[in-house]
């Protein structure tokens, strides 16, 4: 389960996201949607803390990121907020996959670093996830040798090694067709089915209604009360 | 032929000074060149500023300049070396801004994603550094690093300037002695059997990447 509460953050004299709070539990599937620029992609990377917030508590099955005590928000030290980082993953807009590596060793490398397992079991696991997203063939694939869609796939097996509670999505289906849009959100769907709770940022409402079981427009990142 | 066996010892012994300033300078002014892009991309702005300073003069005046000023305008500073180290000083010092600048890019060429990436799957900025960055970093700059490199086995030759005999000194003392061109010939097919092994390795280690 993730709380976020009451977070705030600006750019500047920018102010983007007011005393905003969000709980994603397990198995739901909330959708962020809203008009651009609004702060969206700025709310996922606060969760995902490659943003620092100004104001307002972050925390994943009550391991928490930052904390605000006394007005003055604290953020873990680094040793801990790697056990967060361990409860979360990210599926990137242009997915990041790593380019000097083929598509096993794309899976495998974050939870070689941080030992989770025997490199046997671990591959074995890589297999069984690529197989769900059917992507058996492509096991030694070299990145740039793969469609836009197969990609995105990669992307969210890597995501998967690392079992997280919480997994967020950057537009997953800006650069893909109505098909694979429907596969990625029946992909998705499973990923909840098992456990998984889900954050996508998307602009196709269609997607949102098929696939979401909460919609929310970031027009409430700033609330009028405040 | 005579003439070739003749002056061969003078050329190879004028080689091996070649070979050692290549090879030293090379073994020092890569790394010491990403270091010091390293340091540029994530330093303090002062510390930046110094290193943009250096870079500017470094490949602002000629190589040749810069050799003359270490070795035949320190001493006036109270600062005397040797022929041979100071080569080192000044080819180093040229190289390793050369090199930095071409690390600095292929560093900065790197999507901001990849490290972002590497931070979300916690696995760590150095290990992610060595196997994730580095690997793309060198990539890219291997083609720019290579001209380089071929570039300073040319460059050696500069320092006849002050008084080492390395092989293009060599061929022209025999050319002098023995009032033929052909040694410069001579001295040319060296140079062109060393970048021919540099190129040679150059490819092996790009396909292999
Ligand atoms: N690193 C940054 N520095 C300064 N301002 C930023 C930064 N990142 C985002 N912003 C600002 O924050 C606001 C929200 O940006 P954000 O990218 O979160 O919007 P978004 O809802 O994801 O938009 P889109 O739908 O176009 O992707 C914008 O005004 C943007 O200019
Ligand atoms: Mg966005």
């Amino acid at each position: 389960m993730l709380e976020v509460k009451n977070i705030s953050k600006s750019f500047n004299d920018n102010v983007v996201i007011k005393n905003f709070s969000l709980t994603i539990k397990d198995h739901e599937i909330v959708a962020l949607v809203g008009k651009s620029g609004t702060g969206k992609t700025t709310f996922m990377r606060l969760i995902n803390n490659l943003e620092k917030a100004n104001k307002g508590s972050i925390a994943i099955n009550d391991i928490v990121l930052c904390n605000t005590i006394n007005d003055k928000i604290v953020y873990a030290k680094h040793k801990d907020t790697k056990k967060y980082h361990l409860q979360l993953g990210m599926v990137f807009q242009d997915y990041a996959l790593f380019p000097n590596y083929d598509v096993l060793n794309n899976l495998l490398i974050a939870p070689l670093a941080q030992k989770i397992d025997t490199k046997e079991n671990l591959t074995k696991k890589a297999k069984k996830i690529l197989k769900d997203v059917e992507l058996s063939n492509k096991i030694n694939a070299r990145i740039d040798t793969l469609s836009g869609g197969q990609q995105q796939r990669v992307a969210i097996a890597r995501a998967l090694m690392l079992n997280p509670a919480i997994i967020c999505f950057d537009e997953p289906t800006s650069a893909l067709d109505e098909e694979t849009t429907n596969n990625i959100s029946e992909l998705i769907k499973k990923i909840a089915q098992d456990g998984t709770g889900v954050l996508i940022i998307t602009h196709d409402k269609q997607f949102a209604k098929n696939t979401a079981t909460r919609i929310i427009n970031s027009n409430k990142f700033i609330s009028k009360e405040n | 032929m005579n003439l070739f066996i003749d002056i061969l010892p003078s050329l190879l012994n004028g080689l091996k000074t070649t070979l050692l300033l290549f090879i030293v300078v090379l073994i020092i002014s890569i790394p010491l060149g990403f270091i010091v892009a390293l340091i540029r991309i994530h330093a303090h702005k002062i510390i930046t500023t110094i290193i943009q300073f250096y870079i500017f003069i470094m490949r602002g005046t000629p190589l040749l300049l810069q050799i003359m000023f270490i070795f035949f305008g320190l001493p006036y500073l109270g600062i005397t070396l040797n022929r041979i180290p100071a080569a080192l000083i000044a080819f180093i010092l040229n190289y390793t801004a050369y090199y930095a600048e071409i690390f600095r890019g292929g560093i900065l060429a790197i999507p901001k994603n990849q490290s972002e990436a590497i931070k979300v799957l916690g696995i760590g900025q150095i290990r992610g550094f060595l196997k994730i960055i580095m690997p793309q970093v060198f990539k890219i700059v291997l083609p720019s690093v290579g001209n380089e490199v071929i570039n300073l086995v040319k460059d050696t030759s500069l320092i006849y300037i002050i008084g080492i005999t390395e092989i293009l000194r060599a061929g022209q003392t025999a050319v002098n002695t023995y009032a033929t061109p052909i040694p410069f010939i001579f001295v040319g097919i060296f140079y062109l059997i060393i970048t021919a092994f540099i190129t040679l390795i150059l490819n092996k280690i790009e396909k292999k990447i």
